[in-house]
């Protein structure tokens, strides 16, 4: 008797209040489930534990805090939208970063593309707006140099390098991590941090007035 | 890798232990690579220092309006099918109506039928009969003239048709395809009375209905048009 209760049991849908017996309660593989079976507040309780995560993520792309929110409005909705293609298998952030890595692309690049003509009608006006100098009064400390000289430099590498930049060095991912946000192996991640790397030293050093091997 | 590569990842600390010993002891050796090292490792901090960014005031209640509007964006919309069913109930009714307005019941008819002189018939020969084909006057205008069915519907801008017991008046513009059919009358009347030379009608014998006559007067200077209903006796006198 008791055999076939079991048999029957797991023969019914998992829903999603047995998936929460089955799961940790406020795992994000818990609040994902409960999320797809319509409970919405649970998907706000994702929003709320790790939209500062992939906020940090999308200001490196994109160093304006309007589009960073932007961003992170967007990765959430789409997120919300194929929340049934989300795999158990990988990290929830991990999931979300991918998203924002694939969106954040997109709109950075759009993004540059209007800061360029935004900046050739001004005449190069609103540069120390965007980008930052040493000319900005506000950057007379050397830190602030620094700061300001570093994200000149990360926002002219190509996007591909200053995703991995962002991910290893700010962010500070591991490489599977970087591998599964990134779409590569590992080895590919490895060597792909370290060619942007590499571009960065290049770019920055002219930017603080130093020399690069 | 080369030494260069070495020099970074020895900086971001991803060189394994033994490369980077051997790495250090050349730094001490060279003062360049030693420089190099160093601005690598300040870039390291300096990349650290990035983490530093304004605060998000990314709300719930945003997202949750977000996720909504694409969620309405997302909505299938109609299929093809749900949008024929409306119109196929449409054109049912439509139908429905169609069929029963040809099924209209006959108004009654009034038995007057008064007959010109042969003087004043068209030449075309057909039948002059006052009576339509559903018991009404074809009055034509501010004329005053009773004229035969066949010309007003070709002659007239409009004609109306009344009976005496006020039944709804209908104003159409006759066609040849409703031209009422000239050897119904014949039957239904009796044979006409001799005509003479001057035009003039002969009433039939015995007791006949009433008619309404409405004569549409306009006036020339306003265009303003007036409908006068007048009640004729038994018997009608047409024409001189």
């Amino acid at each position: 008797m008791m055999r076939n209760t079991a048999r029957l049991n797991l023969r019914m849908p998992l829903r999603a209040s047995t998936l929460d017996t089955l799961l940790d309660h406020d795992s994000d593989e818990a609040l994902v489930a409960r999320a797809r079976a319509g409970e919405f507040a649970a998907f706000e309780q994702l929003f709320e534990r790790h939209r500062l995560l992939v906020y940090r993520y999308a200001y490196q792309m994109a160093p304006r805090r309007d589009d960073a929110e932007d961003i992170v409005q967007e990765v959430f909705v789409r997120a919300y939208q194929n929340l049934h293609r989300y795999r158990d298998e990988a990290k929830f952030t991990t999931w979300l970063l991918r998203i924002a890595t694939n969106h954040g692309t997109d709109r950075v690049r759009m993004n540059q593309r209007r800061q360029s003509l935004e900046q050739q009608e001004a005449g190069g006006a609103l540069t120390w707006m965007t980008v930052g100098s040493e000319d900005d009064p506000v950057a007379n400390l050397e830190a602030d140099r620094r700061v300001h000289a570093l994200r000149r430099a990360l926002a002219a590498l190509p996007i591909h390098h200053r995703n991995a930049i962002i991910l290893r060095d700010i962010e500070e991912r591991d490489y599977p991590d970087i591998a599964e946000i990134l779409g590569c192996t590992v080895g590919g991640a490895k060597l792909r941090v370290l060619r942007a790397r590499r571009a960065l030293r290049d770019r920055v050093a002219p930017l603080l007035g130093e020399d690069s091997e | 890798m080369n030494r260069r590569d070495e020099l970074i990842q020895h900086a971001f600390g991803e060189l394994p232990e033994d490369r980077s010993r051997r790495l250090e002891a050349s730094e001490a050796r060279d003062p360049r690579l030693a420089r190099e090292a160093d601005a690598l490792r300040q870039l390291r901090a300096d990349l650290r220092g990035l983490r530093d960014i304004p605060e998000c005031q990314l709300s719930a209640e945003r997202m949750r309006d977000a996720v909504l509007r694409s969620e309405m964006k997302a909505r299938p919309r109609l299929s093809p099918v749900w949008l024929g069913a409306p119109v196929a109930a449409g054109l049912a009714v439509l139908g429905m109506f169609l069929l029963r307005a040809d099924d209209v019941p006959q108004l009654p008819v009034a038995t007057s039928t008064v007959e010109l002189g042969a003087s004043s018939r068209p030449e075309s020969g057909a039948d002059f009969v006052l009576a339509g084909a559903k018991s009404a006057f074809d009055v034509v205008g501010k004329t005053n003239t009773i004229v035969p069915t066949s010309t007003a519907a070709t002659d007239s801008p409009a004609t109306v048709a009344v009976n005496i017991h006020r039944r709804p008046v209908r104003i159409s513009r006759r066609t040849e395809a409703r031209k009422p059919r000239p050897e119904r009358f014949v039957r239904e009347s009796s044979p006409p009375a001799p005509v003479g030379p001057v035009a003039s009608a002969t009433p039939e014998p015995g007791p006949v209905d009433p008619v309404g006559i409405v004569i549409i007067e306009t006036t020339d200077s306003s265009g303003e048009i007036r409908a006068n209903e007048v009640e004729t006796a038994s018997h009608v006198v047409i024409g001189g």
